[in-house]
């Protein structure tokens, strides 16, 4: 009996013996714990390949927000602005050692063409012609080496370039990928061969992290050099934590209630504003953002002064107005404070996502201010493909969304991608505006500084009056960083993580 | 061991809990879901007996609407199981033959099932809601309730009684209704009581997974995994469905330990 | 029962549990009120916006338009396959997924079942030996509390205590003990609490045995008398007891990796049901199953082989 006990254990320890211990921060590693699952390994799908360096793109912007060259040492266009030439640049080799040339960069560009930031530009086509890119566009447009900023138009090696999900990607970047097998953790090593700015330190291990109790966990145990996306209660958490600072960084970026315009009565311009009317953003920047300041005006943040227009009414918390504008549409409040109007009660459902902590408590909070106006909302939480998938398939009514305007580091792009023709993913959905297309169209091509300034004033005030996305609040990212690391600083355009910068501390 | 005590503190604990979860929303009037953003995450005081949650609702009213949703969906389930158990068994025996045995075979593989696993894919799809739980959790749940009941019958149509009952030309249900269901009754109900800490359990894990339970319905499990995350802001408001948990569960493992258990020759 | 007649019964139950799983998993996706093939069309060409053009050829190459029936008979022959085709986020085979996550899951399950029985067996030996003393009540009470705590709870705390505050465990890598013991000390506690009152019960009956009284009467010592008489008989009660403590296991790996973050299938599960990531929910959740089953049958065989003797 004892002997068939041991026999049994001893069989399983020798099969379940735990593999290797886990490496201490001696080990010239930089953990990330982040919310962003690492997907696919396309440029297009994978956040995590731009932002630990793994691949680059043709531009990229300043801090200035200036556009320069990154893979593409420079570019010209001709006068009518619809053709572009990008001079790819010399003696740079993927990971898998392959070369880097127009070809391929083509090639790249032509395949991810539809999921690449790329699918907002009237593109025509795209060629190669000894070291140059040469992309030709059916009308002018002017703010094509922006487009080619977005962390989605990263370049990989032809080899890549297949539809087999591969277990590796070969980029250009400070940062090459050394096991992926494990679909929740990226391990990087150092590029020897980067022919920019070498990194000190050896290895990153990109770990994805959903739950944010955890990534505040692990920050606070040093376990991990870096946690993103933190609760903004986490600055009260950690005071008491040694080595790690939580830091609050104000970034381009908004939250915001989409809206299905296509389905009644969402798609009345009264019916939206009438949200907008209900919801307490004040209250919802002070208590769960935690900084009263990110309370929306207007849709574009006073950072970006060139898009924040000082002259338009702020939105305003009036729950009576939203109830005289849902009246005068027509709606009765029944006998449980739901509206109803022609026997249909209002009732949508809203989906939202936890990988930015705050947003399922926003949503909830929104659900009880439009319940006072007597909307009935049903809440959805999951991951953020629900909005997408969502979206894609018509079957979204209201999402708890968030999205930078600088991803495209000129905030036209964020426009085009999120308002234009029926909408994106992270703004509006079936709300089509003849008049707003007309003008994003127009800016496109446009190089009269007097007139873009008077394009955007007109696009921001068309959708300050419409609301086709109710805008909730602009956006303070917390995040965690290790004592031990140097020379980290935030890139607010969400792009690249600079760990190739990062030294450790002294 | 605590035989002694143990009997009326099991008692008095589920009583109490009756007595809150029935009782407790009437005195206590706060509106569960009423927010107030400006005193989120508030410390207990005068207005707010066990402090606000992170959207500044009132705790305590949450915990004992927590309390009302659970207990509803627990009682319902077992009520279900109860019928269905006894419909079931009642079926298999008087038709017997090949119903009988597929229906036990159908409630051997059900049975076999881990529950929850089930639950979760289902849940997701059908929307949630309490009907949809109270649905769920009857579904991975019946076999119990049939296997005893068909256990107990089967031995009791063999008695001398019943037999006789027959011969004299009594009716399936007049059977079951008198000779049957009498003795059958105290054996399912000693089963719900143990069932029903396990279902509060149940509700509290699906509620803490956010799989099934959506707000803003007050949910003990949900209110947990929202205010986990402010452990150190809000302990008194973490603790409070904590303990809720604690408290029913123990007091129903008390009681069930305390009702005689079924003898092995009928379980 | 011979081995023959107890392998085709516990087949037979595998096989009708895995038709009625799939099937579940069938149906549930079929009254999903997404267009499937729109989401297919959306993970399989992510980012691009797919249209009704694009739906109509995914619903063609993957055979949605095919009568619903057809495409059920299609899929139990596929699901007893194992082919549940990619998952929607990640693009790999779900097979694949699911090997992986499966090898971290058994590592914690087998240590945290050894544990757990190696807690449960001395707790519930010394309360049965001592039935009625202070050790007993104390111990009793002990297991109580640890039945009535829902697993998250103890995990929610050892994480705050042993990792933040101690900093003697981890939450990162998923190999390693430094990362593994708290779990499996979580997962021990959860499964020992029954377990431990079912062993008690079990020496408390063979004591009162006739034939252990006679012989302690005779003075036999007792620890010997039990080790080669009373063992045998106490282990039995165990050993049928031993489902209910792999469905508390397999509920423990849903819940506690999730709060632990450790990328086995549980956390795989709800990841999937959170993405909506329909092939990958349905392989888990039979793999699971599966798993599950496979513990009971090796339980049923080791109960067999013990006891068989007996049963002659």
């Amino acid at each position: 009996m004892k002997r068939h006990i041991l026999a049994a254990v001893a069989s399983g320890t020798t099969l379940m013996s735990a593999a290797p211990v886990l490496a201490s921060p001696a080990d010239d590693t930089i953990r990330i714990a982040s919310p962003w699952k690492i997907g696919a390994l396309i440029p297009s799908a994978s956040t995590a390949l731009s932002r630990t360096g793994v691949v680059e793109t043709l531009t990229m912007p300043t801090e200035e927000g200036d556009i320069v060259g990154l893979l593409a040492e420079s570019w010209t266009s001709n006068d009518s602005l619809d053709e572009w030439r990008f001079k790819i640049r010399s003696g740079v080799t993927f990971h898998d050692g392959s070369p880097l040339t127009a070809e391929t960069v083509a090639a790249n560009l032509t395949k991810f063409r539809e999921q690449s930031s790329l699918r907002i530009a009237p593109v025509a086509s795209i060629a190669s012609e000894g070291d140059e890119v040469i992309i030709t566009l059916e009308r002018p447009y002017s703010i094509l080496p922006a487009i080619l900023a977005d962390w989605n138009t990263g370049i990989i090696s032809a080899e890549n370039l297949n539809d087999e999900p591969s277990d590796s990607v070969a980029g250009t970047g400070p940062f090459a990928v050394k096991d992926a097998s494990d679909p929740t953790m990226l391990k990087l090593s150092a590029n020897a061969d980067y022919w920019g700015t070498q990194a000190t330190i050896s290895k990153v291990e990109y770990l994805f992290v959903p739950d944010a109790q955890a990534r505040q966990a692990m920050a606070q145990a040093g376990e991990v050099e870096f946690a993103f996306s933190l609760p903004v209660t986490a600055t009260q958490m950690l005071t008491g934590a040694e080595n790690v600072d939580v830091n609050i960084q104000a970034i381009p970026r908004v939250r915001a209630l989409k809206l299905n315009g296509g389905i009644a009565p969402l798609n009345e311009v009264a019916v939206r504003q009438a949200i907008s009317y209900a919801i307490d953003r004040n209250g919802i920047a002070a208590s769960i953002v935690g900084n009263p300041d990110t309370a929306a005006t207007q849709l574009f943040p006073a950072s970006l002064p060139a898009w924040h227009d000082t002259d338009l009414a702020p939105f305003a918390y009036d729950p009576a107005r939203a109830a005289e504008l849902l009246a005068e549409a027509g709606f009765e409040k029944g006998e449980d404070g739901i509206l109803t109007r022609n026997g249909e009660r209002f009732s949508i459902e809203m989906r939202t996502y936890d990988s930015r902590p705050e947003l399922p408590v926003i949503g909830v909070a929104i659900q009880d201010m439009l319940k006072v106006v007597g909307i009935e909302v049903t809440m959805r939480a999951g991951d953020w493909t629900l909005i997408s998938d969502g979206h894609t398939d018509g079957t979204l009514e209201a999402g708890m969304v968030s999205d930078s305007f600088v991803y495209v580091p000129d905030p036209i792009g964020a426009l085009a991608e999120n308002f234009y023709q029926g909408g994106g993913f992270w703004g509006s959905m079936n709300w089509n505006n003849a008049e707003f297309d007309a003008l994003v169209e127009t800016y496109q091509r446009a190089v009269d500084p007097d007139q873009l300034a008077q394009l955007r004033t007109d696009m921001v005030g068309m959708i300050h009056e419409e609301h086709p996305m109710v805008t909730v609040t602009w956006y303070d990212d917390v995040y965690a960083v290790s004592d031990a690391v140097a020379n980290f600083k935030f890139d607010v355009y969400e792009r690249d993580f600079g760990l190739n910068r990062l030294t450790w501390a002294e | 061991m605590q035989r002694s005590g143990a009997c009326p503190l099991g008692i008095g604990l589920t009583l109490a809990f009756c007595l809150a979860a029935a009782f407790g929303p009437l005195l206590y009037t706060v509106d569960p879901d009423a927010q107030n953003l400006l005193m989120s995450l508030k410390a207990p005081s005068q207005g707010h007996w066990l402090g606000t949650d992170q959207l500044g609702r009132d705790v305590l009213a949450r915990v004992l609407h927590g309390a009302r949703y659970s207990a509803g969906i627990a009682i319902s389930v077992i009520l279900f199981n109860l019928t269905m158990g006894c419909a079931l068994a009642g079926i298999a025996m008087w038709f017997g033959g090949a119903i009988s045995t597929g229906l036990m075979m159908f409630s051997d593989a059900v049975y076999a099932l881990p529950g929850l696993l089930v639950t979760i894919l289902l849940a997701d799809v059908l929307g949630g809601g309490a009907l949809v739980i109270v649905f769920l959790l009857w579904l991975v749940a019946w076999p119990e309730y049939f296997r005893l009941s068909y256990a107990i019958g089967a031995q009791l149509m063999r008695s001398d009684h019943v037999l006789a009952s027959k011969l004299a030309g009594a009716s399936g249900l007049t059977i079951f209704r008198l000779q049957v269901l009498p003795v059958m009754l105290p054996y399912l109900l000693s089963l719900g009581a143990i069932s029903v800490g396990r279902i509060v359990l149940s509700i509290a894990t699906l509620g803490f997974l956010g799989i099934g339970i959506s707000p803003p319905q007050a949910e003990w499990g949900m209110m947990i995994n929202d205010l986990r995350i402010y452990w150190q802001l809000a302990p008194v408001q973490l603790a409070a469905p904590v303990l809720a948990i604690i408290w029913i569960v123990l007091a129903l493992l008390i009681l069930s330990h305390s009702i005689p258990k079924a003898k092995v020759g009928l379980g | 029962m011979t081995l023959a007649e107890l392998l085709a019964r516990k087949a037979l139950l595998i096989l009708t549990i895995t038709l009625l799983v799939a099937t579940c998993s069938f149906w549930a996706v079929h009254l999903l009120p997404e267009n499937l093939a729109l989401q297919i069309a959306a993970a399989r060409f992510s980012g691009a916006e797919p249209n009704q053009q694009l739906a109509d050829v995914v619903s063609q190459s993957y055979g949605l338009d095919r009568p619903v029936i057809a495409q059920y008979v299609d899929w139990l022959a596929r699901a007893l396959r194992f082919d549940f085709g990619r998952s929607l986020t990640t693009g790999r085979e779900v097979l694949q997924d699911i090997a992986h996550h499966g090898i971290n899951s058994m590592r914690t399950v087998f240590w945290g079942f050894i544990a757990g029985v190696g807690l449960a067996v001395p707790i519930g030996y010394v309360c049965g030996r001592f039935a009625g003393s202070r050790l007993d009540t104390a111990l009793t009470i002990f297991s109580a509390a640890v039945t009535t705590i829902p697993s998250f709870l103890v995990a929610i705390v050892m994480i705050q205590f042993f990792v933040v505050e101690l900093g003697l465990a981890t939450l990162s890598g998923t190999s390693g003990w430094a990362r593994l013991w708290v779990m499996i000390l979580t997962i021990s506690i959860s499964v020992s609490g029954s377990l431990s009152r079912v062993i008690r019960a079990a020496v408390i009956d063979v004591r009162n045995q006739p034939y252990m009284q006679f012989a302690l009467m005779r003075g036999v010592p007792e620890r010997q008398l039990f080790w080669r008489h009373g063992v045998k008989n106490a282990l039995r009660p165990m050993l049928n007891y031993l489902p209910v403590v792999f469905m508390f296991l397999i509920y423990d790996v849903i819940v506690i990796e999730t709060v632990f973050n450790y990328h086995g299938l549980g956390w795989a599960l709800i990841s999937a049901v959170k993405a909506l990531d329909i092939p990958l929910m349905q392989g888990l959740v039979l793999a699971l199953v599966l798993f599950y089953l496979g513990c009971t049958t090796l339980s049923d065989l080791i109960t067999w082989r013990v006891y068989r003797q007996k049963a002659h």
